[in-house]
C-alpha cells in the first residue's frame, strides 16, 4: 500500500506540471519553451523542496505529508480554472506567465516536499528504505509523463484531467490512513481532521469531475468573454 | 586549497546536470522533428529521463561497492559523451533505415527502429545520469563538502534547469540540434578528460581515451556543415537514395545540395528538385505559369518544407495560393479592404492578394527568420514577387493566435495560412476558441477563409466526376468545432482545389513530350507484338488515350487542396464566376465551379467528441506512431 502511495504521488505531480505547461503553451504559444521550462523548473523546485523540509516535519512526517497533499489537491485540482479566470480579468501576458510559474514552482516544491517526507515515514517501520522510495517515485513521475500526454490532454482533456488528478491525488491522501500506528496519540485528533478534510476534498474533486463537461464550457465562455 | 577544490566542485556538478538535461532535450527535438507530435515526444523522453533516474540511483550504490568513485564517475561521462553526440547522428541513421524500408515497399520494422533508438537513447542517458548523482555526492562527502548531499542535489537541479533554460532560448534559436549534441558532448568530454587528469592519478590509458573523444569530436564540429548536409540529403532524397541500404548510407552523391534555415519555431528546408519525373511533365497542364515567356527561366522546380514536412512546389504553389485568395472574393463579389492575413510567411498568399489594388494587408506571422527570407532569399522573392516589400503590408512578428485574442479592430477579410494541424501546439490554431476569436473579428459582410488540411482527402473523381469522401477526411472534426465556434451551417462554406483537365489538351501533351517515350516504355510488349507500323501506331493512340485516361483522375486528386470559408451571418455566396480581371495562371472560369462541386455532409446538432478545443485538441488525427517523411 505504501509503495503505491509514493507512485500515485509521483503520477500527480508530474501530471500538474504538464498540465500547467500545455495551458501555458496553449495561451501564450512556443510549446518548446513551455515544456522545456516547465521540466527545468520542476525539477529546480523539486530540489527546492527537498531542502525545505525541517527536522520539525521529520518528527511528524505523517502530519507533515498530510498537509501537503491537501495543498497539493487544492492547487493541483483549481490551478486551471483560476488561470482562465486570470487571464479573463484582461491581466497581461506577462502576469499570466508569472502566475502560471509561480504554481509550478509551488508544486514542484510541495512535491519535493514529500519525497524525504515519505521517506521520513517509511523509516518509522523500515529504516534504509530511502532508494526503494526514490525509485518508485521516479516510476510514478515517468507513468505520469506518459498517460498526460497519451491520455490525459488527448482524451479527457484537460479540465477533467485537472480534477481527476487531483481527486486521486486526494484520495490517495486519505489512504495514509494506514499509517495511523505511526501518528502519536497526541497529534490523533488533528490527523483525524486532515483525513476528514482530504475526504471531503476528494468528494468535491470526484463531483467537479463528474461535471467537468458542464465546467468546462463555463470557463471556456469565461475565456473567451474577456 | 579545500576551498577551490569545493568550488570546481560545484561547477562540475552544475555543468554536468545541464549536459544531461540538454541531451534530454536534443533527443526529444529531434524525433519530435522525424516523428512530428513535440508534446508527445517530450512527455515520453522526459518519462524515461525519470525513469533512467530512478534505474541509475539503484545501480550506483552496487557500482560504488566496486569501484572507486572517480573512476566510475570517469567511466559515466565518457559514456554520456559519447552517446549523447551520437543521439542525433543515430536517430538520423534510424530515419536513414526507416525511409528505405518504406521506400521499398513493406513499411517493415520501420518506425520500430526509429523509436526504439529515440526511447532506448532517452533511457540510456536517463539511467548514466542517475548513477552520476550519487557518485557526485560521495566525492562530495570525501572532500569534506558540508552537508554534501543537499547542497549538491541542488546544484544538480540549478544545473537542470540552466539547460532547460538554454535549449529552446538560445542553443535552439543558433544551431541545429546535430551542433548541439556536439557542443555539449565537447564539455561534456573535457569534464571526464579533467577527471582523468586530475582524480585519476593521471594515468595514462583514461587521459588519452578522454582526449581522443573530445579531439574527435572537435574536429566533428569543424566538419559539421558538411554532417549535416550528408543527413539533410539523406532525408529529402530519399526517394532517389532509396535503391537500397548500401546508395541510402553511401557518402557519395551527386544530389544538389539543399538549403537550410532555422529559427526557434521550425526548420526551412528549400529542396531542388530537378530530376525529370513524370509528374513535372504534367506541370504545363496544371498552370500555365511555365509556358508564359517571362517565366521560361524559371529556375527549376523547388519544394519549401517547413519541419520537413512538404509545403509547396515553388513552380505549380498557385494551384493553391489563387485558390485561396481569390475563391471567397469571387464567391462574395466584393474585394475586400482591410485584411488580416495569419501566418503565410513565405508572401505568396499576399502576393495573390495585392493583385486586387484596394486591398490593405496586416499581416502576423510567428517565424521572423521565414519573414526575413521572404522578403530577401533570391527564390522566395521571385516566387513572392517582392509582396512583403510592397507598401501595403504591414508585417508584424508574432504569434496569430495571442495576436487575434488581445486585437480590437475588425476586418473584410481574415485569411488564415498555417501549418497543417498535426501537432497538439498547431492544433490550437483550429480550435473552436481560436476560431470563436475569428468570429469576433469579422465586419458585418467579412468573411475568413482557412486552409483546411485533410478536407480535400476525396476519391478521385469517378466517369461522372463525383468524388467521395475518404475515413481519414477531417471534415467532421473541423465542421463540428465550428459550429461550437458559434458558425451557422448556412456560413461554413467548404472548397477545393479540384481541377479540371481538357482531355485532347493532355493527349497532345503526352505526344509532344517524353510522356510518350514513358507510354512506350510501359507498354513495350504489347507494342513489339503488333506486326505493322501502322498498327503499332494506332495501338500507341490507343495507348495515349487510355493513360489520359487514367492519368487525369489521378492527378487532379494528387492536386486537391482543401479550403473552409466561413461568412459573417448571412453572407451570399455564388458558386457562379465572374471575371475581376485578374492575371491568373491556375483559377479558370472551367475550374472555379468545380471547387464547390463536393457536397460536404452537414448535421444540425453539433457532436462534442469532435470538437477541437485548447482543452481538449482533437488533431492530428494521424496516428501517433508515425515516423515522418518529406512527401
Amino acid at each position: 500500500m505504501f509503495y503505491l502511495i509514493v507512485t500515485i504521488l509521483a503520477f500527480c505531480s508530474i501530471a500538474y506540471e504538464l498540465l500547467l505547461g500545455q495551458i501555458l503553451s496553449a495561451f501564450l504559444g512556443n510549446t518548446v519553451l513551455r515544456y522545456s521550462v516547465t521540466i527545468g523548473l520542476y525539477m529546480l523546485s523539486m530540489g527546492i523542496g527537498a531542502f525545505v523540509v525541517r527536522d520539525r516535519m521529520l518528527a511528524r512526517p505523517v502530519l507533515a505529508l498530510q498537509i501537503v497533499e491537501v495543498i497539493l489537491s487544492v492547487i493541483g485540482g483549481f490551478s486551471l480554472v483560476f488561470l482562465i479566470w486570470v487571464d479573463s480579468t484582461g491581466a497581461p501576458g506577462a502576469l499570466f506567465s508569472l502566475i502560471a510559474h509561480s504554481l509550478i514552482i509551488i508544486i514542484g516544491i510541495l512535491s519535493g516536499m514529500e519525497i524525504p517526507l515519505l521517506i521520513g515515514v517509511r523509516n518509522l517501520h523500515v529504516p534504509e528504505s530511502d532508494i526503494k522510495v526514490l525509485g518508485l517515485d521516479y516510476i510514478g513521475a515517468c507513468a505520469g509523463a506518459l498517460v498526460f500526454a497519451f491520455v490525459l490532454y488527448p482524451i479527457t482533456g484537460l479540465t477533467l484531467a485537472a480534477f481527476l488528478i487531483a481527486g486521486l491525488n486526494a484520495l490517495t491522501g486519505v489512504c495514509l490512513i494506514t499509517e495511523r500506528r505511526a501518528v502519536p496519540t497526541a497529534d490523533r485528533s488533528v490527523f483525524k481532521s486532515l483525513i476528514g478534510t482530504q475526504t471531503a476534498l476528494g468528494i468535491l474533486l470526484v463531483i467537479c469531475a463528474w461535471q467537468a463537461p458542464a465546467i468546462n464550457e463555463f470557463i471556456i465562455t469565461v475565456y473567451l468573454k474577456a | 586549497m579545500p576551498e577551490k577544490r569545493h568550488a570546481v566542485h560545484y561547477l562540475f556538478t552544475v555543468v554536468l546536470a545541464a549536459c544531461s538535461i540538454l541531451y534530454e532535450l536534443v533527443i526529444a527535438h529531434k524525433i519530435s522533428l522525424l516523428a512530428s507530435n513535440t508534446v508527445i515526444w517530450y512527455s515520453v523522453t522526459v518519462g524515461l529521463f525519470l525513469l533512467g533516474l530512478g534505474l541509475g540511483a539503484f545501480l550506483s550504490e552496487r557500482l560504488e561497492k566496486r569501484f572507486s568513485a572517480w573512476k566510475a564517475l570517469f567511466v559515466v561521462e565518457v559514456g554520456l559523451t559519447a552517446l549523447g553526440a551520437l543521439a542525433v547522428v543515430l536517430l538520423n541513421m534510424a530515419h536513414m533505415v526507416f525511409a528505405q524500408l518504406y521506400h521499398a515497399g513493406g513499411a517493415g520494422f520501420g518506425p520500430e527502429i526509429l523509436f526504439g533508438t529515440a526511447f532506448s537513447l532517452a533511457l540510456a542517458i536517463g539511467t548514466l545520469t542517475g548513477i552520476e548523482l550519487p557518485l557526485l555526492i560521495s566525492v562530495g562527502r570525501k572532500l569534506n563538502i558540508r552537508h554534501a548531499t543537499s547542497v549538491l542535489l541542488g546544484l544538480d537541479y540549478t544545473g537542470s534547469l540552466i539547460g532547460a533554460l538554454a535549449f529552446p532560448l538560445i542553443l535552439l534559436p543558433a544551431f541545429e540540434p546535430l551542433g548541439i549534441g556536439f557542443g555539449v558532448a565537447i564539455i561534456n568530454g573535457l569534464c571526464a578528460l579533467a577527471i582523468a587528469w586530475f582524480a585519476i592519478d593521471r594515468r595514462l590509458i583514461p587521459i588519452a581515451f578522454s582526449a581522443s573523444l573530445v579531439a574527435v569530436l572537435l574536429i566533428s564540429t569543424v566538419q559539421i556543415g558538411g554532417i549535416h548536409q550528408y543527413f539533410l540529403k539523406r532525408y529529402f532524397y530519399y526517394i532517389e537514395l532509396g535503391e537500397s541500404l548500401s546508395t541510402t548510407f553511401s557518402l557519395e552523391d551527386h544530389l544538389p545540395p539543399v538549403f537550410h534555415a532555422s529559427s526557434p519555431y521550425q526548420k526551412i528546408n528549400i529542396v531542388p528538385d530537378e530530376l525529370p519525373s513524370v509528374r513535372h511533365l504534367f506541370r504545363p497542364a496544371l498552370s500555365r505559369k511555365l509556358s508564359l515567356p517571362e517565366n521560361h527561366d524559371f529556375p527549376g522546380d523547388q519544394i519549401l518544407t517547413l519541419d520537413g514536412r512538404f509545403q509547396l512546389n515553388f513552380s505549380t504553389e498557385e494551384i493553391y495560393h489563387e485558390y485561396f485568395a481569390h475563391v471567397p472574393i469571387i464567391a462574395t463579389r466584393v474585394v475586400p479592404q482591410k485584411v488580416l492575413v495569419l501566418g503565410a510567411g513565405d508572401g505568396l498568399l499576399i502576393r495573390e492578394l495585392l493583385k486586387h489594388p484596394q486591398i490593405q494587408i496586416r499581416h502576423v506571422d510567428l517565424d521572423a527568420t521565414l519573414l526575413d527570407l521572404a522578403k530577401n532569399n533570391p527564390t522566395f522573392r521571385r516566387a513572392n514577387r517582392d509582396a512583403l516589400r510592397d507598401p501595403r503590408v504591414d508585417t508584424r512578428q508574432g504569434d496569430g493566435y495571442y495576436f487575434i485574442r488581445n486585437d480590437t479592430a475588425k476586418y473584410d477579410a481574415i485569411y488564415i495560412d498555417f501549418p497543417a494541424a498535426y501537432d497538439y501546439n498547431l492544433a490550437r490554431l483550429y480550435s473552436r476558441e481560436f476560431f470563436q476569436m475569428v468570429r469576433a473579428r469579422l465586419n458585418d459582410r467579412g468573411f475568413a477563409v482557412f486552409d483546411s488540411t485533410g478536407t480535400a482527402r476525396l476519391t478521385p473523381p469517378d466517369r461522372n466526376g463525383n468524388q467521395a469522401i475518404l475515413p481519414t477526411n477531417n471534415w467532421p472534426v473541423y465542421y463540428h468545432t465550428l459550429l461550437a465556434a458559434g458558425f451557422a451551417n448556412a456560413d461554413i462554406h467548404p472548397f477545393v482545389t479540384t481541377l479540371s483537365f481538357n482531355h485532347s489538351e493532355l493527349v497532345d501533351l503526352i505526344k509532344t513530350t517524353d510522356l510518350k517515350d514513358h507510354v512506350i516504355n510501359m507498354n513495350a510488349e504489347k507494342l513489339k507484338r503488333t506486326v505493322s507500323d501502322e498498327h503499332r501506331s494506332r495501338l500507341l493512340e490507343t495507348l495515349i488515350d487510355q493513360y489520359a485516361q487514367a492519368t487525369i483522375p489521378a492527378e487532379i486528386s494528387r492536386n486537391q487542396h482543401g479550403f473552409i470559408m466561413l461568412g459573417a451571418p448571412g453572407l451570399a455566396v455564388s458558386k457562379e464566376y465572374v471575371d475581376l480581371d485578374l492575371e491568373l495562371y491556375v483559377l479558370t472560369p472551367e475550374r472555379y465551379p468545380l471547387a464547390f462541386s463536393y457536397e460536404y455532409p452537414f448535421e444540425l446538432k453539433i457532436r462534442p467528441d469532435l470538437v477541437n478545443s485548447i482543452m481538449r485538441p482533437r488533431f492530428p488525427t494521424d496516428p501517433i506512431w508515425h515516423a515522418k517523411l518529406p512527401y
